[in-house]
This record gives C-alpha cells, structure tokens and sequence, in this order.
C-alpha cells in the first residue's frame, strides 16, 4: 500500500473513532447554572476532530493522484513494530506479575537479540559467543543500575 | 535581601547534583540524533518525582540546556543535527571537521554555547518580572483569551499541513477533558476504569507520545541498512574557546539576542533560531563567503543563539504559562507534575521558587561548560553506542518512570498506546507536539471559559469587550494569519524550486 493511501486509511480510523468517541460524550450528564455543560467541550473537539480527519482523508486521496513523497511502512516495517509491542507488553505484565528483576533481566536479554534478528547488518552478530557474553553482561549492568536507580534510590515499588 | 537568601538555601547539594546529573544526561541525549530535547526533557521527568522541586526542575533545565548543546556534537562529527537547532551548526562545522578542524568546532560550539545561555539566563531574569506583574491582572476571560493564543501557536508548529496539526492538538485538548469534571463532578470518557477518574496521566501522555513513539520509529527502520557512522576526525584543541568566541563579541551578542528574543515567540523554536542567526552572521560578516566553507563565526552566531532559545523560552512559559514549543510543553508538564502551575501568581506567591528556578538555569549553563568541556571524548563514544543495546533500556526507563508516579500499571498500557498513536502521528507527518500543547492548554482554556461564564452570569460579552482579552484575541487572529501566510510562501517558494 502507498504512503498517501496508509496515511488515508489512519485517518479514516481517526475519524471513525473520533465520531465514537462524540457519540459518548454526548452523552456526558449533567449541567452547570450559567455555563456550558460538561459534555460540550469533549463533544466539541471530537466532532472537530472527526471533521478534519475525514478532510484530511479525502486531502490523502486528492494529494495521491498527484504525487506520493510519503515513503509507506513495509510489511516488514509494521511486523517490527507489531512484534516490539508485544514483547514489550509482554514485559509490562511479566513485571506487575513477578516483579521487576527476572523480567527486566530478560527483557535487557532478549530485546537486544530480537532486534539483532531483525536487522539486515547484525545477524551477523548472532553466530559470535562474544556477542552473547555481552548481551549477558549488559543485561545484569543494566538491571542493576536501574534497580539501583528507581527501586533502591527513588523507592519505586512494584 | 530574605527572598535572596531562601533562594540560597534552595541549592544543597542534592539540588546542584541533580543539575549536574540533568545537563550530562541531557548533552547525551541531544548528542544521540533523533532524540530531540523534548525527548531528552520526557524521558527525566520521571526521575523529578523523587526529588523536591527546585532540584527536579533543575534537573530538568541542565537536561534542555544540554540537550541542545549536545546536539551539536552529531551536527560537528557527523553532519547530522542532533537536535533542529544545531541544523545551521552543520553548515560550518561540519566542513570545519571534513578540513581537519573538528576539535576547533567541537571547542568554538562549547563555548558558544555556553556564553549565548548566559545572555538568555540574564534577558530572562531582567525581563520575567516585569511581564509577570502586568500578568497579575488578569481574570478569568483573560486567562481564557490568553490560552486562545497559546493554543494558536500549533498552527505554526504544524509544518507541512494545518489540519494535521489542529487534529493533533484537539486530541491533546480532549485527552485534558479526561476524567471527573472540575464543576458538576460528572465523569467525562472513563469508560468506567477507575485510574481514569483524576485524568489522563501527563507523564504518561509526554513520555508516550514523544519517546516510546520516538523507539517505534526506530523499530520501524530497523531492518534497513544503516548508513555508516564514521567518527575518526581528529579532536585535537577540543577544549572551549571562550577567548576566541568573545573577540566576536558583536557577532556573540547580535546572535545571543536573536536566539533569546525567537525563543520568546511561542511556535518559533530552535531551529528557526539559529538559521536567523546564522543568516544575519553572515549577512553583517566580512567574511560572508567564507560562509558555507568552514567559518567559525558561523558556528559561534548558530550555537550561541540555540542555546540563547532556552532561555527565551522560559519567558512566556514562566510568565503566562504557556509553552512555546516541544521542549517548555514537557518542561510545564514537569513543573505542574510537582504541583506547580506556571503563570503570573507564580512569581507572587513563589518568588523564592521563581529566582531558584532562574538561579538553576545559570548554574545548568555553567556545569553544561565544564561538562563539555570534560566529557567531548566520552560524548563522541556515545555516538557508536549500538541502538540493539539503546532501545531496551531507554523503554524499560519509560516504563518504569510512568508507573513510578502513580504505582499504576494502567499507566504504562496508556503510555505504550499513545506510543503507538504517536508513532503514526509522527510517520504520517502529523507532528505529536501541538498533543502536549493541546493537553495542557486546552484544561487552562475550558475551566477559565466556565469559570468566567458562571462570574459573568453566563455571558459571552466579557471576553470580547475587556481590553486585555480582546488584545488576545486579536494577537491570536494576527498570529494565525501570520503563520498561514508564512506557510503558504514556503509552499509556493518549495513548489517553484521543485
């Protein structure tokens, strides 16, 4: 799919839910003596947002006709993004579950060789034990100056 | 005389560290390109929560005073700006480097860089009181009027297209109207989750929208060869050179001026800063065409005015409250984050607070100096760091900054969502800015609409007949009119040379 088009296509979704979302604050109750009600100013803004974002999508489509300098997200692109997201949710839950140590030393492990698998000029790195050594030892340096930092220093508790 | 001496005690030596520990982070953050000193401003603001005020705003201003002379040394080494204000740092050092001077660039940008922070800090500790006092007599509809104005200024940071950026920034304005309302208590878009009933989490939404969304963009590109990074120029006389950048005084202060004077305009920003500077450089110099070529006056009018832009920054950000780009939007969400709300009263009720506020600036500018002038080897090394080991870390730093703050992991879900959202905002060429712009203004502009609408017995007419609301009003109309017309003169002019 070409840039123009991807763009379109986020803002369709961006009105969509826009238009949604002012549905529900109308629905907002109540009301104040003398002033504006508590539903207007959310209903307002998402209604103008749905407006220009459904603008901007017929803009998309004017803009494409003509010329596309907007390079799109490759399949391969969004499938990092989508993957990065998990692990990275994954590591959120692992952590409210059990804890910080175990899932940020494994998070500080796996991140750096997923993000190696993914990158056309450091596959390479994976078949070097060296490589592996270090990923070890960055990942117990740096779980340990984090831990240092925010549970010991700032008392954050998880 | 008790004022001066409260502000003294502010500074133990919790608070000079922090500032200490603000500007390093910071100068690495700005060297990293791509990482912008909003991003670098986000990404500490965590760390502030565990400290008192003074120091986690200290913090704060080392790290946006660094960040911006960081961005420097990728613009030097590697003829890639680190940050939007050192894009005219490249036009001369970066040929500087290439001839084999690198280490006199590196030196003239450090203590350009400095000095241009020191006239800022001075313009705004001259200047801050005397706007704040007119600012006290402002009501309800003025305040309203006034977040109009602020709330203009994404039409001028919104670059290519004005829709996109006023989606942007009715999205932040609708992330304020979060939560339980201020008047009738009734519960607006919580869809029944109980952490949404004090509001969105305004770390949340600034580390979301500018760093995480910043790692996806990254992810994004990852699997694409990356261009090689070579940092073997020389850094031989890399140490400032304070002596030589103030035999250029004219050209020192002329750029000083500029910078602090472009970063009071809300919208303007750092960038815009130093290529004015740059452009008047060379407009006044007697060597003009040696511009372009390797002059050192050219990096001396570029650095000294990005860095004069922070402080200029911090006028109308103090003062009125209102940020003027990125970087002072995520420093207010800094400061309202210690429960502090910038704006005239400020200076009133907190005067101790304010002249600390000035006093750490100055301090950030002078460490920022030493730092440089310590840690340019340490800094270029930083650039070869591999993004594999980079991205993990600064994400888990983000995650566990946001749920520090409330102990809630609804918070860093929120966060990694609005991550995702700003991602496409910003790769689809919406800007994420004029969101944090929107989020902090648009509560200042509704509760100061109801507010004045209840006091005037539900009238309209007050916001349009009191002289100084109407005068924003106004300003705000000329602004907008202003920046569409800039905007449509760089299309036209983008057009023909096409």
């Amino acid at each position: 799919m070409k840039g123009h088009l991807q763009e379109g296509v986020f803002s369709l979704l961006l009105a969509v839910a826009a238009a949604i979302l002012c549905v529900s604050a109308m629905g907002i109750p109540g009301s104040a003596h003398g002033s504006i009600a508590p539903s207007a100013f959310p209903s307002v803004i998402t209604f103008a947002i749905a407006v220009l974002a459904a603008l901007n999508v017929i803009a998309c489509f004017l803009k494409g006709k003509k010329a596309d300098n907007l390079p799109a997200i490759s399949r391969q692109g969004f499938l990092n993004l989508i993957l990065f997201v998990a692990f990275s949710t994954a590591y959120v839950w692992a952590m409210s579950v059990a804890g910080f140590l175990i899932p940020t030393f494994f998070y500080l492990v796996l991140m750096p060789v997923f993000i190696c698998m993914i990158s056309a000029d450091r596959k390479g790195l994976l078949a070097k034990p060296a490589f592996w050594a270090r990923v070890i030892v960055f990942a117990v340096i740096g779980t340990g100056i984090i831990y240092g930092v925010f549970v010991e220093l700032l008392k954050v508790r998880f | 005389m008790q004022t001066l001496m409260d502000t003294v005690q502010l500074f133990g030596p919790l608070t000079l560290l922090a500032i200490l520990a603000g500007t390093f982070l910071g100068i690495i953050l700005g060297a990293l390109p791509g990482l912008s000193a909003a991003m670098a401003v986000a990404l500490l603001l965590p760390l502030t929560y565990g400290l008192d005020t003074i120091a986690g705003i200290g913090l704060l201003l080392g790290a946006f005073c660094g960040a911006i002379a960081g961005g420097s040394v990728p613009a030097i080494l590697l003829n890639m700006p680190g940050t939007p204000g050192s894009i005219a740092t490249t036009f001369d050092a970066w040929p500087m480097a290439v001839g084999g001077r690198a280490g006199k660039a590196l030196g003239l940008s450090v203590a350009a860089s400095f000095l241009g922070g020191i006239i800022s800090a001075v313009i705004l500790i001259l200047i801050s009181p005397l706007i704040a006092s007119v600012a006290l007599k402002f009501g309800a509809a003025e305040y309203f009027s006034l977040s109009i104005l602020g709330l203009m200024i994404i039409v001028s940071i919104s670059g290519g297209s004005l829709i996109k950026g006023l989606i942007v920034g009715l999205i932040g304005m609708l992330m304020s109207t979060v939560g339980a309302d201020q008047v009738t208590g009734a519960m607006r878009l919580t869809f029944g989750q109980m952490s949404l009933l004090t509001g969105i989490s305004l770390l949340a939404v600034i580390v979301g929208i500018f760093a995480v969304s910043q790692l996806l963009l990254d992810m994004e590109k990852m699997h694409g060869k990356r261009p090689s990074m070579k940092v073997e120029n020389a850094l031989e006389g890399a140490f400032p050179r304070l002596r030589e950048v103030l035999r250029n005084w004219k050209l020192l202060l002329m750029s000083s001026f500029i910078g602090a004077g472009v970063g009071a305009v809300p919208g303007a920003g750092g960038s815009i800063a130093s290529i004015m500077a740059y452009d008047q450089a060379k407009r006044f110099s007697k060597n003009s065409k040696d511009f372009g070529k390797g002059a050192p006056e050219g990096v001396i009018a570029s650095e000294s005015s990005n860095n004069a832009m922070v402080g200029g920054a911090l006028i109308p950000m103090l003062t009125l409250g209102i940020p003027g780009e990125g970087a002072t939007a995520v420093l207010i969400g800094g400061l309202m984050i210690q429960g502090i709300q910038p704006g005239p009263m400020l200076f009133s009720t907190q005067a101790t607070l304010v002249y600390g506020i000035f006093v750490a600036f100055l301090l950030a500018n002078i460490m920022m100096l030493f730092v440089q002038w310590w840690g340019i080897r340490l800094f270029v090394r930083i650039l070869r760091v591999p993004q594999h080991y980079l991205l993990p870390l600064i994400f888990i730093f983000c995650a566990i900054g946001v749920f520090s703050i409330n102990s809630d992991y609804f918070d860093v879900y929120l966060m990694m969502a609005l991550g995702v959202l700003g991602f496409f905002l910003a790769r689809f060429g919406f800007g994420v800015a004029p969101a944090v712009i929107g989020l902090i203004l648009g509560g200042v502009a509704e509760t100061n609409l109801r507010r004045g609408l209840q006091t005037f017995d539900g009238s309209w007419e007050p916001f349009f007949t009191r002289p100084i609301s109407v005068a924003f009003l106004v300003l705000a109309l000329v602004f907008v009119v202003f920046s569409l017309r800039a905007s449509w003169r760089d299309k036209k002019a983008s057009a023909v040379s096409n």
